[in-house]
């Protein structure tokens, strides 16, 4: 066990260290460098204030700036030199806000994770116990009432529904359901009354974000269950006494759930960058709508920030995904 | 008719289970009736098809959906026990009395043990589950338990076979393991469904053996469910035969074997391959093939495969499945008792 764990985590690393490299390439794919970019933005609404203004126009800041990030050096020295101010957690600046890129992520990013674990746990809550029931009570009446639900729900594009919310929210009971936090909490340090505030809120893209999701889970667990309840264990177990939804719970159900285990490390990722255009409509404070501004303004050190992280969600994800597998399913070998 | 259903364990009689479906009705049993004497082998043989497991899963009431019992009865026997005549047809199948039996007075033995465990669970795990389902235990007294069943049944290295899965045992330890299993609440009667069919020839004799010793200990009674014949021959004290969701005819095992009455029977016993067999002749088998399941044919269902098939008789009625005079053998042919004598008084001759 402990070796499969070092085998895993050092695979990770080395995962981990190839999407660095393609991040790092999107920084590069277009034409002219970051300082280039930096200046001719800072130029185009930097005139009015004096200050800034006059030092943008200096062509010796701009080769500074070069220097310091190692433009005008070979691409893979400017890799590690990048690399290496990421290890030390230095990201570089965001060009919109001008701020650190670790000042710009940091709030959305935690508001991002909070979001898709409250959607992970939004649609399990349904989803099982739902899939559960559908598949046990199949073909009846009440099976096709939840298939025809779960239709609909992976019909509809979130973003409507998300617009649908809005709209009932704003037009029926006078309140606008948009953000995470009250306008009195959002700059507020943490504390209980801001997390009450945060559930008061969260709600409303955990429906819309997980709607699709869980129609979709009902589906594949309904139909993993009845494969599995068809099993001759099942029979053997029931032909020992075994009350019919302990044996239910116990078996099949457990069986049933392994493939959502492994899918654990595709959920995250996909909530992260899934929910860009709700979290726009929403206007959610997540890192989608940071990542879209940074891709549409060239942004780069933040697009390749936000790619980095993404792209080590996944890694972690499928870590943890293949290491519950190996302790909820002891066929899989371990020295495989 | 012979006192056997006063003395029998499990007596059923007209027992129908019906599977509907879109197509028709699938009359999977269409009134057996058998009795089965407590501590004695009840073997039951019969073609693919024929309805043999339905029976086994009627009597636990676990038949696969949408089948269920719609006529006939069970009566199961339980005054030796000090508890009432019960009837399982008419129980819910999800009763607590149901429950109780299963797995407690009557438990099952199936044909495939690599699939009739859990993967993902534990021997040990699903053995002291029935236990303690079943039984007065702490789950330390039910590991103990099952550790000496595993010993009784002989799988060697009980105490760390006990924390293995399925898949790390031989097809052999498994089927004891399910034995094993099968025998810790002490069942009066065991539904063992063809249990030996997925071993190899040497395991079968091993896992037969063990069957006959366990019985003769434990004094349950066998339902021993097999196209086998010679599993049959080895371990039966009776035999019922079974085509097309009825039994055609039964009796004492060495009676069946040597003094066949059903053409089918005959057919049957004929099939088997003998070692004394010289040349290279052709195995003798029953013409034809089962009809299929809408399409029964009228009268006796087996009449279009038979050699002795008479025309105006065996397509006109059913025989009826009658003790034969001067025999401990019941048959439903009308070679041994014409459709006239039936329709009017039965024969005293």
């Amino acid at each position: 066990m402990i070796a499969f764990l070092i085998r895993r985590t050092l695979l990770a690393g080395f995962t981990t260290f190839v999407i660095s490299i393609i991040a790092f390439m999107v920084i590069q794919l277009p034409p002219g460098d970051f300082a280039t970019t930096y200046v001719q933005l800072l130029l185009g609404f930097g005139q009015g204030s004096g200050a800034t203004g006059a030092i943008l126009g200096d062509p010796a800041i701009e080769q500074q700036m070069r220097e310091a990030y190692g433009l005008d050096q070979p691409v893979v020295v400017q890799y590690l030199k990048w690399l290496w101010r990421i290890l030390q957690l230095d990201f570089g600046i965001g060009l919109e806000a001008g701020k650190k890129i670790t000042e710009v992520i940091g709030q959305r990013l935690l508001n991002t994770v909070i979001l898709a674990v409250g959607t992970i746990l939004f649609t399990w809550v349904l989803a099982v116990p739902i899939g559960i029931y559908s598949a046990v009570k199949h073909n009846t009446p009440a099976d096709y009432g939840v298939t025809f639900v779960g239709f609909l729900g992976l019909a509809v594009p979130d973003f409507l529904l998300g617009l649908a919310l809005l709209w009932i929210g704003f037009a029926y009971f006078d309140i606008s359901i948009g953000g995470l936090y009250s306008t009195a909490y959002i700059n507020a340090p943490w504390s209980f009354d801001k997390f009450i505030d945060l559930l008061k809120h969260l709600w409303v893209p955990a429906i819309v974000l997980g709607t699709a999701g869980t129609a979709g889970l009902i589906r594949i667990l309904r139909n993993n269950l009845l494969d599995e309840l068809a099993k001759p264990y099942v029979v053997a177990a029931r032909a020992r006494g075994i009350p019919e939804w302990r044996l239910v719970l116990k078996y099949p159900v457990r069986m049933a759930l392994n493939p959502f285990i492994s899918t654990i490390g595709y959920l995250l990722p996909f909530l992260l960058s899934g929910s860009v255009i709700v979290s726009v409509v929403l206007s959610l404070p997540t890192l989608g709508p940071t990542l879209l501004r940074a891709l549409l303004g060239e942004d780069l050190f933040l697009a390749a920030t936000i790619v980095l992280l993404l792209g080590l969600l996944t890694v972690i994800g499928t870590l943890l995904s293949d290491i519950l597998l190996v302790i909820f399913d002891p066929r899989i070998k371990l020295d495989g | 008719m012979t006192d056997t259903r006063d003395s029998a364990l499990l007596s059923i009689n007209g027992l129908k289970v019906h599977y509907p479906t879109d197509e028709g009705v699938v009359k999977a049993l269409d009134g057996v009736s058998l009795d089965i004497l407590p501590g004695q082998t009840l073997g039951v043989v019969g073609e693919s098809g024929c309805g043999k497991s339905t029976i086994g899963r009627a009597i636990l009431q676990i038949l696969d959906k949408p089948g269920r019992v719609v006529d006939g009865e069970m009566m199961w026997n339980a005054r030796e026990s000090g508890g009432q005549t019960l009837d399982i047809a008419i129980q819910n199948p999800d009763g607590h009395e149901m429950r109780a039996m299963r797995g407690g007075d009557v438990a099952m033995v199936f044909q495939e043990p690599m699939t009739s465990f859990s993967p993902i669970h534990t021997i040990g795990n699903q053995m002291s589950e029935a236990i303690l389902l079943h039984q007065d235990k702490t789950p330390a007294e039910a590991r103990e338990w099952s550790i000496e069943l595993m010993n009784m049944v002989g799988i060697p290295n009980a105490p760390q076979r006990f924390h293995e899965y399925s898949y790390q045992l031989s097809g052999g330890l498994r089927q004891r393991a399910m034995i094993a299993m099968a025998i810790s609440c002490s069942p009066k009667l065991l539904i063992a469904d063809e249990p030996t069919t997925a071993l190899d020839v040497t395991t079968q004799a091993q896992i037969l053996d063990l069957l006959r010793k366990l019985q003769e200990e434990q004094k349950m009674a066998i339902m021993l469910i097999t196209h086998n014949l010679g599993v049959i021959a080895e371990m039966a004290d009776a035999v019922v035969v079974m085509y097309l969701g009825k039994a055609v005819e039964s009796g004492p095992v060495d009676d069946i074997f040597h003094r066949p009455k059903h053409p089918y029977s005959q057919g049957l016993l004929r099939s088997i391959p003998s070692v004394q067999a010289v040349g290279h002749e052709k195995l003798p088998s029953i013409a034809g093939s089962i009809p299929h399941p809408f399409n029964r044919p009228s009268g006796c269902t087996f009449g279009p495969r038979c050699p002795s098939f008479m025309p105006g008789a065996c397509d006109a009625s059913v025989p009826r499945y009658m003790t034969l005079d001067g025999t401990r053998q019941k048959v439903s042919c009308f070679l041994h008792h014409p459709p006239e004598e039936v329709e009017e008084v039965p024969s005293d001759d």
